[in-house]
């Protein structure tokens, strides 16, 4: 019996390796695409396109966004700017008046009298007047706040000279100024999420996401997919990449085509948003439920590694819990094996992070200058402290076989405790919210946040929107604020 | 400002044909993207490396 549960302690310490296992093989392909990209299939192409930018009180953000894209390199007349204004109850209809006035022909405002529907019918009711209107063949659908650089729309353009495409997005890039800590954490995140991992799915042949801040659609396309975007989920960006791929037509990042976004600037800011795109992905894993592991019949998107991608990210912690359960049990069972288990998993670890950092920063250097820190401590002190003493082979461990209610120590608890860190460091981060939450001061945030790390922190985020989405919890539509503070950096 | 004063501009670009734009911008990511690569199979060599050094001198 004993030996049988051991067993499945090792089972579960190898499960809780899969998210980095699976990180480490999306790294691997990210490479490949030098050799398998869509730019063989890119023409000269540059259609008439309408951005559509959703406004809801973006008085602050909505100028420099407007002046950012009427400073692109592109053929002059084949692009307008259409803002949908919900019903702001700022200063929005006023800039856009200023905007219109100093961009005459360019610049369309749109009001809804009657707001607070959310993003996707914000945006719907834009798409729904650009293509009735028939001018534009693309589409830009976008956030308020997004900076584009001037040969961005250049280069999503181009892929859609290959009918086959749908849609590209970009490479949304973090560009809080001045930045904070958690905007660089966010800045080494959106490399390896975007930059890195999108690369990856442009090769397998199936993309999560196209992210809200810069997708660009075919009108083809957009009429394909019913003329609009879902408005059932908390993200109904990702449903819309879906359904362009289940419809037959391929999506892709361009990730040389770049756009620049302010992210939250608290870790309570961060919790609501990332919360709401994780359970918008639940919804979405529910709502495609038919199309999982169905051998790429529906598309790559229903192939085994697009599947396993996917999973592994939704259900993260779940793995992570079972790798501390196994480690913990093992240390019950059989101390020995534990020593030897916890050697694996943080050696593993160690390995996978060293590459995947190091070549986070071969992607993209310029943002590594100046979040390379953020890069190094992204799983936290403490899991970074677990992989050093694992790959030095300091014992923490005892070697008794095994333990017996009258032989507790202290040295006990820390073991338990340092086996079981990769299920603790998510109510540990959990912690990091509440107290900036309840208003604690930024250097005591900021300390826990190093010292319990980004990852775990995006690991609760996913472990909350699992019971909220097992509780049923309200769905609401929170919007992110946005001060202004984006610049495009160079 | 605007799309109007942007007609001016493109006529400087004319000179170049949009064509040959298009071709450095598309090459110029190319090799980018050759780069990373490259840059995938030097972070590799390196680790593989400290590793192989590691399992050695263990």
């Amino acid at each position: 019996m004993m030996e049988l549960l051991a067993a499945l302690c090792l089972i579960f310490v190898v499960l809780g390796t899969v998210p980095t296992l699976v990180s480490f093989a999306q790294f691997v392909m990210v490479g490949l695409h030098g050799i398998w990209n869509h730019y063989p299939k890119c023409a000269d192409y540059t259609p008439r396109v309408a951005f559509v930018l959703p406004a809801w009180n973006e008085a602050d953000v909505l100028g420099a966004s407007i002046d950012s894209l009427m400073a692109i390199d592109y053929p002059a007349g084949a692009w307008r700017i259409c803002v949908v204004d919900d019903a702001s109850t700022d200063h929005t209809p006023e800039v856009m008046r200023d905007k219109m006035a100093q961009y005459p022909g360019s610049v369309f405002h749109l009001r809804r009298e009657k707001g607070g529907q959310g993003k996707a019918h914000t945006l719907n009711h834009g798409i729904r007047a650009i293509l009735d209107e028939n001018w534009a063949e693309a589409v830009m659908i976008m956030d308020a706040d997004v900076l584009f650089e001037r040969l961005t729309l250049r280069r999503m353009v181009r892929h859609l000279a290959d009918s086959a495409v749908g849609g590209v997005t970009a490479y949304v890039k973090e560009g809080s100024t001045p930045a904070s800590l958690l905007s660089r954490f966010i800045a080494f995140e959106y490399i390896t999420a975007q930059a890195a991992v999108r690369r990856a799915q442009n090769v397998i042949g199936a993309l999560a996401c196209m992210a809200g801040g810069a997708q660009l659609h075919s009108c083809e396309n957009l009429r394909a997919i019913g003329g609009a975007i879902d408005t059932s989920t908390l993200a109904e960006d990702t449903y819309t990449t879906f359904k362009t791929q289940l419809a037959g037509r391929r999506v892709l990042i361009d990730a040389n085509a770049i756009v620049w976004a302010e992210e939250p600037d608290s870790v309570t800011a961060l919790w609501k948003q990332r919360l709401r795109w994780s359970r918008g992905n639940l919804q979405i894993t529910a709502a495609f439920r038919h199309l999982w592991f169905t051998s790429g019949r529906l598309a790559a998107l229903g192939g085994v590694p697009f599947g396993v991608l996917w999973f592994s990210a939704a259900l993260m912690p779940l793995f992570m819990i079972l790798g501390a359960v196994g480690l913990v049990g093992l240390y019950f069972l059989w101390a020995p094996w534990a020593e030897k288990a916890f050697a694996f998993f943080w050696s593993a670890t160690f390995v996978i992070y060293l590459s995947e950092t190091l070549f986070c920063f071969a992607i993209d250097p310029v943002a590594s200058r100046k979040c390379w820190f953020q890069g190094v401590i992204f799983p936290g002190l403490v899991s970074v402290a677990m992989m050093a003493v694992a790959v030095s082979g300091v014992k923490v461990i005892g070697s008794t076989d095994r333990l017996s209610p009258g032989t507790w120590s202290w040295g006990d608890a820390a073991a338990l405790l340092i086996l079981a860190w990769t299920g603790l460091s998510t109510p540990a981060a959990w912690l990091v919210y509440r107290i900036d939450r309840a208003g604690a001061p930024k250097w005591l945030r900021n300390s826990l946040l190093v010292l319990v790390g980004y990852g775990p922190l995006l690991c609760a985020i996913a472990f909350a929107a699992i019971i909220a989405q097992l509780r049923k919890a309200d769905l609401k539509w929170d919007k992110t604020i946005k001060s202004g503070k984006a610049k495009i950096q160079t | 400002m605007g799309q109007d004063d942007q007609i001016g501009q493109s006529q400087d670009s004319d000179l170049t044909s949009a064509a040959s734009a298009f071709a450095r911008l598309t090459a110029e990511d190319r090799r980018q993207e050759n780069r990373l690569f490259w840059s995938e199979i030097g972070v590799g060599a390196v680790v593989a490396s400290l590793v192989a050094a590691y399992l050695i001198l263990m």
